[in-house]
């Protein structure tokens, strides 16, 4: 047994790299050595110098096949060795069973330079895994909390209080390696051997070890807070050379040009011990055979080695001894425990049947930026085209006019579109589901950590659910949860980055406040970490550099997670999952029945609904059937306007008339049917008896709770289930079934026949005192007529000629399969109006957003003047006396950048690069750069006034003694103000309108005002036009006032 | 009128004309000579109001004055007359440094008004000056066009330069205007507004520059008389004018300017009775 054992380490321990051993001689040129430990993950070797192999090494084999390989230079541990064996290693027999962690593929993380790192090497090099590696633990298991990788290797006390630390980790139950550690000392001295088993044997009971490795192995803030102290003993005789390879943390490393480790310190306390001196040499290279040889031939006094798994070489223990165990390593798995979102599972199960989008020569519209940008260029290729539009209503709306085949965006806008536009309808297979998380910057793992702390809190409380459920529920959930902001002390402030155009996740809610599920669960998150919520509005795709640039502290913006936004920015815990849906145009209005033809149709699997669809509902040949597994599964689909239509069984139906508003049944069943049983022709003898049988249970009400349990009302059904009497039998009824029907006959997960006619059948047999029989078969007719079956389940498939060919038992159940639709809301003008401007005070969106148009304007335009007019004189005073020429020529400049470039861009820049780090209010920017773009042209509007004013104006001015500066003040600059008031004017009024492009740096202006609506009520028209004419009317008023303002001028000459 | 202005403004670029004002010519150090000697003379140049010596002006190559040498006394008119082009303008307008010479000097009560450290705006306060196009400030009212400068430059305070504006205005029988925009008035009215308007700052010298050629005929007559008014209180004036009935009447002494230089200069009298030059012959022929 205990051989075995020792058999086992060799292997994965070599993998592992790690090795270490010490060893050591003492003066009189004994070598000894250390060894290392056992390592649970060894294989059995396909070395066969081993004599015996046991039967738990057998056991293990299986499991690590794929490791063999490169162990294939390692050799099998000779047996002798069993005796170092301690009893710790009996008692980690217990854990066994556990499975071995799969690692292939995945991602290991790892704390540089500690056991773990070696072991994942190893893995990395055989290309199982990849390995991140990190210089902290706190980064360590902040990322793997994070998901960043899959697991973590760390030392198993590491890692218990970790586990104890985060809800969510967890350590795998079976340790990844687990390693002893002993000195190897030269074969054939035995004396130094026994004095140092003396020596480990005392330093173990009376803790100093235990206390050496707690100062190693241990968290980072409390590494070397009790190291050994070498005793103060003046004798000493003899010395110990303890050779060491010092590139193993924490074993032997340096640390800053010191030489320590727990080895160094375990054999100074042997030594002081044994009152011997420790001498230390230092070996080069870093090969195992090569330590173990120097100590084997005293060629040294001593030796050390560092290589894992080297007590597992037969030869290696040909010329060492090993010393007893006088610590263990353990290293073991940290895992996240993701919790699984199980509404997502389950629609993957449902959506697993269905057809993929098929995007062959499709042009795909997306939001710019957007994870449907991204996904589109992983479909996109030659023959398709990806059109990116900067708001996802232009690619829906181009949708809508049929420029381009299908848009990808994120399922609730989908949703909300398809409510405006009856054009236009969600594919029902989701694209792909993904994660949305907050952002925080790179640097700023505390905000990270608090962010995640928060979170978990709100996710164990229900906060979070209520929160989002408040937006995205039920109907009757729909705002009955509102999140309340908590009355707590707060320090700081959390300054949020978002873009308020995406309901339900942020959008503009009553009075233009910005709303929705991430801002609720910022505000709760604010409330746990006492801080106050600031939200920053901006372009979303502003958000990022935003939070990285130190503009915002957290991005909260539907943000999905993905790769590359990982580069960028950190991401918290994930709070919710959303979909990426394809949206295609397809007329998602349903009138009448007749109309259901060739629209996408959810049914019931193998339901008598699906049946009724195919048969009725299919003469065009294009209708989509789509199969749910439940009712309320196709009910959710609808609603989301993933299908047209459900066609169900008229109680499901009724019911969700009931529950759901907005929802629609046509009068005419798309099929009617009654239920009974198929005997053969003539077979009065079964007819009667089971007539009979369904007489008396219709009369003792078993056939009514039967029913009920499928067809009754909500609180009826499923609590019923009808179970066999236990009783003698006498016969058999053999049952055969044509076709299986949900919910009347059907198998069920065991393989067993179920549904409310197998229910009926028992009953019956129970009646009867038979024993039942069901079988499905693939010719139930001819089964019937031959006489194999007593009794058929038809329900199907049957054409006149095969009835005549039967008989009937009485009808126990008849049912309408009716098709459940939307509601066609046909909205008024008014009724639009109303949605735009009235429903959460809409209007102040735009009158809000006038007021800031008119102030960045108006300040603009102060801005642009002075510094335009000061421009002009600079240039004039040039054009006239020739001076000022360095300043004449930075105007020049200035003017040329100005007009040379995009105004838009000029905005950006300044925004984004100019004042990205310091935190200017977005008005301001927006009338700086504003401001510095008009300055430009009215510059040259005043030069060209000053030109055009006489030359006899200042000839006469400076004639009479004034002075050039008061020439131009007093004579000049009034009478050329006055000729250039209209291009002045005409400034203003372009400025007006080119303030429009604000919203770019996340201004509430005017025409952003227009867009926020427009993401709210999906709506395009009538939010742009209101705006439009809000523009137009500004306009005419100013044009209106310079014509008053120039006559009145004119008025002033002429008098 | 314009193209006296873009002559201006080319002429002040022209580097070349630049460097010729800074270097002295050969007649210029005989003039400085001269004024030497003169200095040595007090008495003779007592009454010397205006000095000029070898005045030249080019503007690009075009040389318009050529070196004029002449001196203006205290209480003198003197009428500059000439055909067309041939630098009287340019010589008026030089007397106030608004055409740089290119070359010579001019002292103004003894000042070397050409020299760069001289103030130009304190030494143009004393020398008024009427233009042919009026250039009355169409940005103020009449009161405010003669208050405006008297005030700006602290001559005045705001009462007294009222007052003088008044009296000058009732002095010209327009005191009604004195609220009104210069677009409202005539063109005599405007004239002899821009007369008062530079009388207001109490020149030593006042300049016409062709006071009168840009007034329809029937005003002429109010600006002529309002000028002779001035001559008769002993204001020393330099006009440049076609009116040779003016001339003779009002100057004591008449200068005719044929290309860029002095071709006679004579009492009015002698000047139109007896003239000397061929070219003046031939003018005062085509003129009179």
């Amino acid at each position: 047994m205990l051989r075995s054992k020792r058999m086992k380490r060799s292997a994965a321990a070599f993998m592992a790299l790690i090795l270490f051993a010490l060893c050591f001689t003492v003066l009189f040129n004994s070598p000894h050595f250390y060894a290392v430990g056992e390592n649970e993950k060894s294989q059995p070797e396909e070395s066969q110098t081993e004599e015996s192999k046991s039967e738990e090494s057998q056991t293990e084999e299986s499991k690590s096949e794929e490791s063999q390989s490169e162990e294939s230079k390692s050799e099998e541990s000779q047996s002798e060795e069993s005796q170092t064996e301690n009893s710790q290693t009996e008692d980690k027999k217990t854990e066994e069973p556990a499975e071995e962690f799969d690692i292939k593929s995945k991602t290991i993380g790892v704390q540089r330079g500690t056991t773990g790192e070696r072991k994942a090497s190893v893995y990395e090099n055989d290309g199982r895994s990849d390995v991140e590696r990190y210089y902290t633990q706190q980064t360590l298991i902040e990322e793997l909390v994070n998901d960043k990788f899959a697991c973590a290797i760390l030392d198993e006390k590491n890692a218990q209080y970790f586990e104890s630390k985060y809800d969510t980790l967890k350590v795998y139950p079976k340790e990844q390696s687990k390693d002893d550690l002993a000195f190897a000392v030269r074969k054939g001295n035995e004396e130094l051997l026994e004095k140092v088993n003396g020596a480990i044997k005392k330093l173990r009971d009376n803790g100093t070890i235990d206390s050496i490795v707690n100062n190693y192995i241990c968290l980072d803030s409390e590494r070397g807070r009790s190291p050994y102290k070498k005793k103060d003993i003046k004798e000493r005789e003899g010395t110990i050379i303890l050779g060491v390879i010092p590139s193993y943390v924490p074993y032997e490393y340096y640390d800053n040009d010191k030489l320590t480790g727990i080895d160094i310190d375990v054999m100074q306390a042997v030594c002081d011990l044994l009152k011997m001196e420790l001498e230390i040499v230092v070996l080069p290279g870093d090969s195992l055979d090569s330590l173990i040889y120097t100590v084997g031939s005293g060629s040294v006094n001593m030796t050390a080695v560092a290589s894992g798994g080297f007590h597992s070489v037969n030869h290696f223990l040909n010329v060492v001894d090993l010393t007893d165990v006088y610590t263990t390593s353990k290293q073991v798995y940290l895992l996240h425990e993701k919790g699984q979102e199980e509404e997502v599972i389950d629609e993957h199960d449902e959506e697993e049947n269905m057809k993929d989008y098929d995007f062959a020569h499709k042009t795909i519209g997306v939001q710019l930026g957007t994870t449907g940008d991204i996904l589109a260029g992983d479909y996109a290729d030659n023959d398709k085209k990806v059109e990116r539009y900067d708001k996802g209503a232009a690619a829906v709306q181009s949708l809508i006019q049929k420029k381009i085949d299908c848009v990808i965006i994120d399922e609730q806008p989908a949703i909300s579109f398809a409510k405006k536009n009856k054009n236009i309808a969600i594919y029902p297979k989701t694209l792909s589901v993904e994660e949305y998380a907050f952002c925080v910057s790179k640097s700023n793992g505390e905000l990270l950590n608090k962010i995640n702390k928060a979170l978990k809190k709100l996710k164990d409380d229900g906060t979070l659910k209520d929160i989002i459920q408040n937006y995205i529920g039920t109907d009757d959930q729909i705002g009955s949860t509102p999140y309340q902001k908590k009355n707590v002390e707060r320090s700081g402030t959390l300054i949020v980055a978002t873009n308020a155009e995406f309901p339900p996740y942020e959008y503009r809610g009553a009075n233009n406040s910005i709303v929705g599920i991430d801002m609720d669960i910022m505000q709760a998150v604010c409330d746990e970490i006492g801080m106050d919520l600031q939200v920053e509005d901006m372009k979303f795709e502003g958000i990022l550099a935003a939070v990285q640039n130190g503009k915002a502290d957290v991005g909260a913006a539907g943000i999905t997670v993905t790769e590359d936004r990982k580069t960028s920015v950190d991401f918290s815990n994930p709070y919710t999952t959303s979909k990426q849906v394809i949206m295609v145009y397809r007329d998602n209005v349903v009138e009448s029945i007749e109309k259901l033809d060739g629209k996408t149709i959810g049914v019931i699997a193998g339901s008598a609904g699906s049946l009724a669809a195919d048969e009725k509902l299919n003469e065009s040949g294009n209708t989509e059937k789509i199969e749910f597994y439940t009712f309320d599964k196709a009910l959710k689909y609808l609603t989301q306007y993933k299908i047209d239509a459900v066609v169900a069984d008229e109680v499901f139906i009724k019911e969700a008339l009931e529950r759901t508003t907005s929802l629609v049944a046509f009068d005419d069943a798309v099929s009617e049917a009654s239920y009974s049983f198929s005997v053969k022709k003539g077979n009065k003898d079964i007819l009667s008896k089971v007539n009979g049988a369904l007489d008396k249970l219709k009369e003792n009400g078993t056939l009514e709770k039967i029913l009920g349990n499928y067809f009754g009302k909500v609180d009826q059904r499923g609590n019923y289930s009808y179970t066999s009497k236990d009783m003698k039998r006498s016969g058999t009824l053999t049952v055969t079934v044509g076709a299986e029907l949900t919910p009347y006959i059907y198998t069920d997960k065991n393989g067993e026949p179920a549904g409310m006619d197998a229910d009926i059948l028992r009953a019956v047999c129970d009646e009867l005192g038979m024993e039942l029989k069901i079988e499905m078969s693939e010719d139930a007719l001819s089964d019937l007529s031959d006489g194999k079956a007593d009794i058929g389940i038809l329900h199907t498939g049957l054409t006149d000629e095969d009835r005549a060919k039967l008989d009937q038992t009485n009808i126990f159940h008849s049912s309408k399969q009716l098709a459940l639709a939307r509601e066609v809301v046909n909205k008024s003008f008014l009724d639009k109006l109303y949605d735009n401007f009235i429903v959460d005070n809409r209007w102040r969106m735009i009158t809000d957003g006038l007021l800031v148009t008119l102030r960045i304007t108006g300040f603009a335009m102060l801005f642009g003047l002075l510094l335009g007019a000061l421009i002009a004189i600079v240039r004039t005073v040039h054009d006239q006396n020739g001076k000022l020429f360095i300043l004449n020529f930075i105007c020049k400049i200035y003017l040329a950048i100005i007009r040379g470039t995009p105004v838009m861009l000029q905005l950006m820049i300044i925004y984004f690069g100019i004042f990205s780090t310091t935190n200017v209010s977005k008005e301001l920017v927006a009338v700086i750069a504003f401001g510095l773009n008009s300055a430009a042209y009215v510059a040259e509007v005043i030069r060209s006034g000053i030109n055009a004013v006489d030359k006899g104006q200042s000839e006469a001015g400076r004639c009479l003694g004034l002075s050039y500066g008061r020439t131009m003040k007093g004579i000049i600059m009034p009478q050329a103000f006055k000729n250039i008031l209209p291009a002045l004017l005409n400034e203003v009024i372009a400025l007006l309108k080119e303030t429009a492009i604000c919203g770019t740096i996340g201004l509430m202006d005017l025409t952003k005002g227009g867009e926020s609506i427009m993401s709210l009520t999906f709506d395009v028209f009538i939010p742009l036009i209101a705006v439009a004419i809000v523009y137009l009317v500004i306009v005419l008023i100013l044009t209106r006032i310079v014509t008053i303002l120039e006559r009145r001028l004119k008025k002033n000459e002429k008098q | 009128m314009k193209n006296s202005n873009n002559d201006v403004t080319e002429a002040v670029k022209d580097p070349e004309t630049v460097t010729e004002t800074g270097e002295m010519t050969e007649e210029e150090k005989a003039v400085n000579k001269r004024e030497k000697i003169s200095g040595e003379k007090p008495d003779d140049d007592a009454e010397v109001l205006i000095k000029v010596s070898g005045l030249k002006k080019k503007f690009g190559k075009h040389e318009v004055l050529r070196g004029i040498t002449t001196s203006i006394k205290k209480g003198e008119v003197v009428a500059v007359i000439g055909p067309s082009g041939c630098g009287k303008s340019t010589f008026l307008r030089s007397l106030n440094l608004l055409e740089t010479p290119t070359s010579g000097r001019i002292l103004f009560e003894g000042i070397n008004i050409t020299d760069k450290k001289v103030n130009i705006n304190k030494m143009r306060e004393k020398m008024g000056m009427v233009f042919q196009q009026f250039n009355l400030f169409y940005n103020m009212t009449i009161k405010k066009n003669i208050m405006y400068a008297p005030v700006k430059l602290k001559k005045m305070t705001k009462e007294q330069a009222s007052e003088k504006a008044d009296e000058l205005l009732k002095r010209i029988g327009l005191s009604d205007k004195a609220n009104a925009y210069p677009d409202s008035l005539s063109g005599g009215q405007k004239q002899r507004i821009a007369i008062i308007r530079a009388l207001a700052m109490n020149p030593d010298v006042m300049l016409f520059d062709e006071p009168t050629s840009a007034l329809d005929p029937e005003m002429v007559g109010e600006v002529l008389s309002l000028i002779k008014d001035l001559a008769e209180n002993g204001m020393t004036m330099v006009i440049v004018t076609h009116e040779m009935g003016f001339a003779k009447e009002v100057a004591d002494r008449v200068l005719f300017i044929n290309e860029g230089v002095i071709a006679e200069e004579n009492t009015p009298e002698k000047f139109f009775g007896d003239p000397q030059n061929p070219r003046l012959k031939d003018f005062l022929s085509k003129v009179l």
